[in-house]
C-alpha cells in the first residue's frame, strides 16, 4: 500500500505544518468556525429550549425542526446561503449556526419537559419557586441530554466545516477539497486522517468533561 | 421426586448470602412451599431444580436423575415454571403463548387446540381473550395464561417463583383457591416460592422454611409447624397467634359431632345420638329438623348457624359474636347436623396436635 | 427564485440522478441491514463482542462523512464501490447502535421464561428476540434513510451523488435553481422513505398496538 508511504511521507514534510496552507494554521481556522458557531447556536438554543421545556409548549414544532434539520443536507444550505448572501464569512455562519441548533434545541427541550416529574413535584410541596426548582431542579436533571445535544452539534458542526470547504471556506476540509482537486492523494489521505482525529479527539473530550464535572457518562448515540 | 443433595452456592460479590449444603427431597404429587426472608436463598434453590440456576457443588436429582448430566432443555419442557411477573410473549396472542411449549414439543395442530381449550376451562378463563395480545388482559388475566402455559404440555413438575406477589389481595386470593383445587383435580409435583408466610400455610401440603444462608429452619406440615416450631427463628417468622392460624386450617367438617339438647317444634324430646356439649336451653327443631329458635325457660332466643366448609377460625370469631357460645351446624340443605362451642374447638386443636404425637 | 424552463428542460437528468440517490439509498439500507443481522448472530454467540461493537461504531459515527468516505479510497478508489461502501458502513452504524440498544431493553423476564420453558439458545433467537427486535430496527431504519439522503449528497464531491450533482452543477454555475430543486427533493425523499419504513414497520409489528 503505497498510498500509505505517501501520506507518511506527506506528514513528514516540515512546510506542511506551518505558514498558511499548513496543518496548523488549517486546524486554528476549522476550530474558529467551528467554536464561534457553537457559542452563537448555544446562545440562541439553549435558554430558547429551557423555555420551550419548562413551558411545555411547542414541542410538537420543536420534535419536527429537529427531523427536518437532520433530512436537510448539510452542503445544500451552505451552497445556498452563499449563493444568496454572497462569498464571505456571514452565510456560512448563518448555515453553520442554523444547523447546529436543532440538535441541541431538541435535546433541551426534551430534558427539561421529560425531567423527572416526581422530583419536581416533591420540590414544589417543598415551598421551591418555579425558577429555583428549573435551576436548582430541572436543569441539572436534564444535564445529561443537554450536554449530549452540544456534543451532537459540535461533531456535526466539525463534519459541516469540512464539507464546506467546496464552497471555499477555509480550514482542514481545504485539504479533502484541493487535494482530490489536484488528484494529489497523499494530503487527501492526510487531511481525512487529521479530520478523523480532530473529530475522535473531540469525541473523547466530551466524554472526558462529562465524567468529571458531571458525574455520569454520557451515551454515545443521540 | 426431587431431591437436592449437599447444593452450595455463593454469588459472586456477595460472600454473605450463599446456600450452605442445602438438601431437600420433595415427594410426588406433593405441593410444597418455600418461604422465608428475602435473600435466604428460596428462589436460588427453587431456579436450581429447572438449572436456571447452578450450584456450585452438589447435585440436582430429578427422578433419581442428576441434572448436571441430563439433556436439560428436554427436561425443562418438562417443567412448568411461573414467574412473578406473567412474562407472557409480548409478540404472540394469548393461545399462541399457551401453545409455547407443545408446539416445542411437536405436538400437531388439532392436539393443541384441544389442549387449549381444556386449559381454558381448566383456568377459568374467557376464550375471547385467546385472540388477544398480553397488552390487552388485566393482570391476573395474565397471571391465569402464565400458569395455563405452564401446565400446557401436562407437566408432572410446577414451579412457581412468588407467582401471585404482585396481584391485589381480592384477585390473589381467589387464585390460590383456583390453584387447590387444580391441584385436588391433577396431583401434580408443586413448589411454590413465596414470602407470605399465611400464602405458605394455605397452600402448601408441607411448608420448607428457609433461613439465611440457605439453611433449611422447617421442612414440615403447616400444622407441625405452627404447633411446633423448630427454633425461635421459626417461631418469629411463622408470626403472632399461630393457633388462630391453625385453626383457619381446619374446617367445620373436620370437627367430631356434638349434639345439644333438641326439642321438635311440637315438644318431643329429640335424642342426637352423640355426645352432649352443657347446656342450660333447648334447641328447637321444626318439621324438616331445621333449627327454629333456642328454648330456655320462657324465653326463646335466635339461632347462629355455620356449615361444613366454614373455617374453624370465623367460627371462633363468630362464637365471639354469640351469646349463647353456641354455634349450630347445619347441612347444606339448612338440616341440623351438631352444634360447636369453643371447648370443642380447644379439644379439637389439642385432639390434632395429639394425633399428629403419635405420628 | 426558481427558473421553470430550466426545470422542464432538464427532467430527464433530474430524474436519473433522482434515481440514483434513491438506488444508492436503498442498496446501501439492505447491505446494512443484512450485515447488522449478521453481527447481531455473532453478538449473540459471543456476547463480550456487543460492547466492542457498540464503542467501535460510537467512533466511527463521530468521523465526518467526508473523511470517512475518503479513508476508504486507498482501496477503492473514487468509485461507486467507494461510496457504496461508505454508505453501507454509516447505515451498519446506525442500525447496529439502535438494535444493540434495543437488544439491552428485551424485557428480561420474558426471556428468562422462554429459558425456562425450554427453549435453546438458537430457538430463543428466532422465535423471540428476533420480533422483539423489529421495532429498535425499523426505529434505526428510519433514522438512517434520513440520514443516508443527506449522505449521498455528499457522495458528490467524490464523483458521484445523485441530486448532489445538481448542487455542484448549480454552485458552478451561479445558478440557484438546480440547488433548491436538489434540496426540495432531497427532502420530499427523505419524508418518503421515512413514511413508508413506518407503514412497513407499523404492519410487521403488529402486537404494539
Amino acid at each position: 500500500m503505497t498510498i500509505f508511504h505517501e501520506t507518511w511521507l506527506w506528514f513528514l514534510q516540515a512546510d506542511h505544518w506551518s505558514g498558511d496552507l499548513g496543518i496548523w494554521q488549517r486546524l486554528l481556522q476549522h476550530l474558529y468556525y467551528v467554536l464561534v458557531s457553537l457559542a452563537i447556536a448555544v446562545l440562541i438554543a439553549q435558554p430558547l429550549g429551557i423555555l420551550f421545556g419548562y413551558m411545555q409548549r411547542g414541542g410538537f414544532l420543536v420534535i419536527n425542526l429537529f427531523n427536518i434539520g437532520q433530512a436537510f443536507p448539510s452542503l445544500g444550505i451552505i451552497l445556498l446561503c452563499i449563493m444568496l448572501f454572497g462569498f464571505n464569512d456571514l452565510p456560512v455562519f448563518i448555515a453553520l449556526v442554523a444547523l447546529a441548533i436543532p440538535p441541541m434545541l431538541t435535546n433541551t427541550y426534551v430534558g427539561i419537559s421529560h425531567a423527572d416529574q416526581t422530583l419536581c413535584d416533591a420540590v414544589k410541596a417543598m415551598g421551591m419557586t418555579p425558577l429555583q426548582s428549573l435551576l436548582k431542579v430541572r436543569i441539572p436533571l436534564a444535564m445529561p441530554l443537554i450536554f449530549a445535544g452540544i456534543r451532537t452539534s459540535l461533531l456535526q458542526l466539525i463534519a459541516t466545516a469540512v464539507v464546506a470547504a467546496y464552497a471555499g471556506l477555509d480550514g482542514l476540509g481545504r485539504f479533502l477539497i484541493d487535494g482530490l482537486g489536484q488528484r494529489d492523494f497523499p494530503q487527501v489521505v492526510a487531511g481525512s486522517l487529521i479530520i478523523s482525529l480532530l473529530a475522535i479527539g473531540c469525541e473523547l473530550l466530551m466524554a472526558l468533561v462529562a465524567k468529571r464535572w458531571l458525574h455520569f457518562s454520557v451515551p454515545i448515540a443521540d | 421426586m426431587i431431591r437436592l443433595e449437599n447444593i452450595n452456592k455463593t454469588y459472586p460479590g456477595n460472600a454473605q448470602h450463599a446456600i450452605n449444603s442445602l438438601s431437600i427431597t420433595i415427594n410426588d404429587g406433593e405441593f410444597c412451599t418455600f418461604v422465608g426472608p428475602s435473600g435466604c436463598g428460596k428462589t436460588t434453590t427453587l431456579r436450581m431444580i429447572n438449572r436456571l440456576d447452578i450450584p456450585d457443588s452438589g447435585e440436582v436429582y430429578i427422578q433419581d436423575q442428576p441434572l448436571s448430566s441430563a439433556d436439560i432443555i428436554q427436561i425443562r419442557r418438562k417443567i412448568g415454571f411461573v414467574m412473578q411477573s406473567p412474562a407472557l410473549f409480548p409478540h404472540r396472542t394469548v393461545a399462541e403463548n399457551i401453545a409455547t411449549v407443545p408446539r416445542l414439543l411437536g405436538w400437531d395442530k388439532r392436539t393443541i387446540a384441544r389442549r387449549i381449550d381444556e386449559l381454558v376451562a381448566l383456568m377459568s378463563l374467557n376464550p375471547l381473550v385467546l385472540k388477544r395480545y398480553p397488552h390487552q388482559l388485566s393482570g391476573g388475566q395474565q397471571s391465569r395464561v402464565s400458569i395455563a402455559r405452564a401446565l400446557a404440555a401436562d407437566p408432572p413438575v410446577l414451579l412457581m417463583d412468588e407467582p401471585f406477589a404482585a396481584i391485589d389481595p381480592v384477585v390473589r386470593e381467589k387464585l390460590q383457591s383456583e390453584l387447590l383445587q387444580l391441584q385436588a383435580r391433577l396431583h401434580k409435583t408443586i413448589i411454590l416460592v413465596t414470602h407470605d408466610i399465611n400464602e405458605a400455610i394455605r397452600l402448601g401440603d408441607r411448608i420448607a422454611i428457609f433461613q439465611e444462608g440457605g439453611h433449611l429452619a422447617q421442612f414440615d406440615t403447616p400444622d407441625n409447624i405452627l404447633s411446633h416450631p423448630a427454633s425461635d427463628f421459626v417461631r418469629d417468622f411463622i408470626g403472632p397467634e399461630p393457633n388462630l392460624k391453625r385453626l383457619g386450617m381446619m374446617r367445620v367438617g373436620d370437627l367430631p359431632r356434638h349434639d345439644v339438647p333438641l326439642l321438635t317444634h311440637d315438644g318431643q324430646p329429640l335424642a342426637g345420638g352423640h355426645p352432649l356439649l352443657v347446656q342450660p336451653r333447648v334447641l328447637v327443631l321444626d318439621a324438616d329438623n331445621r333449627p327454629l329458635y333456642w328454648q330456655e325457660n320462657d324465653q326463646r332466643t335466635p339461632v347462629r348457624l355455620a356449615d361444613e366448609h366454614h373455617s374453624l377460625r370465623h367460627v371462633y370469631s363468630e362464637l365471639l359474636n354469640v351469646p349463647q357460645g353456641v354455634l349450630l351446624r347445619v347441612t347444606p340443605a339448612g338440616t341440623y347436623a351438631g352444634a360447636i362451642d369453643s371447648s370443642l374447638l380447644s379439644h379439637a386443636l389439642n385432639r390434632h396436635q395429639e394425633l399428629h404425637r403419635d405420628d | 427564485m426558481i427558473d421553470w424552463q430550466w426545470v422542464t428542460d432538464n427532467l430527464g437528468m433530474i430524474g436519473e440522478l433522482t434515481l440514483q440517490h434513491v438506488q444508492m439509498v436503498l442498496l446501501s439500507l439492505v447491505l446494512g441491514t443484512v450485515i447488522t443481522a449478521l453481527m447481531l448472530l455473532l453478538s449473540i454467540v459471543w456476547p463480550s463482542l456487543a460492547g466492542p461493537l457498540m464503542s467501535l461504531s460510537g467512533v466511527l459515527f463521530t468521523i465526518p462523512s467526508l473523511a470517512l468516505f475518503i479513508l476508504l479510497l486507498p482501496w477503492t478508489g473514487l468509485s461507486m464501490t467507494t461510496s457504496v461502501i461508505g454508505l453501507t458502513l454509516y447505515s451498519l452504524l446506525i442500525l447496529l447502535r439502535n438494535v444493540l440498544a434495543g437488544m439491552q431493553k428485551l424485557p428480561a423476564e420474558v426471556l428468562e421464561s422462554a429459558r425456562a420453558l425450554g427453549y435453546t439458545r438458537f430457538g430463543r433467537f428466532i422465535d423471540i428476540e428476533f420480533f422483539l427486535i423489529l421495532p429498535a430496527l425499523f426505529a434505526g431504519l428510519r433514522i438512517a434513510s434520513v440520514t443516508l439522503v443527506g449522505l449521498v449528497i455528499v457522495t458528490a464531491l467524490i464523483g458521484q451523488g445523485g441530486l448532489g450533482q445538481l448542487m455542484i452543477v448549480g454552485f458552478n454555475q451561479n445558478f440557484l435553481t438546480p440547488i433548491l430543486i436538489s434540496l426540495a427533493l432531497s427532502l420530499v425523499l427523505s419524508l418518503l422513505l421515512d413514511l413508508v419504513i413506518t407503514r412497513v414497520g407499523y404492519r410487521l409489528t403488529g402486537w404494539t398496538r
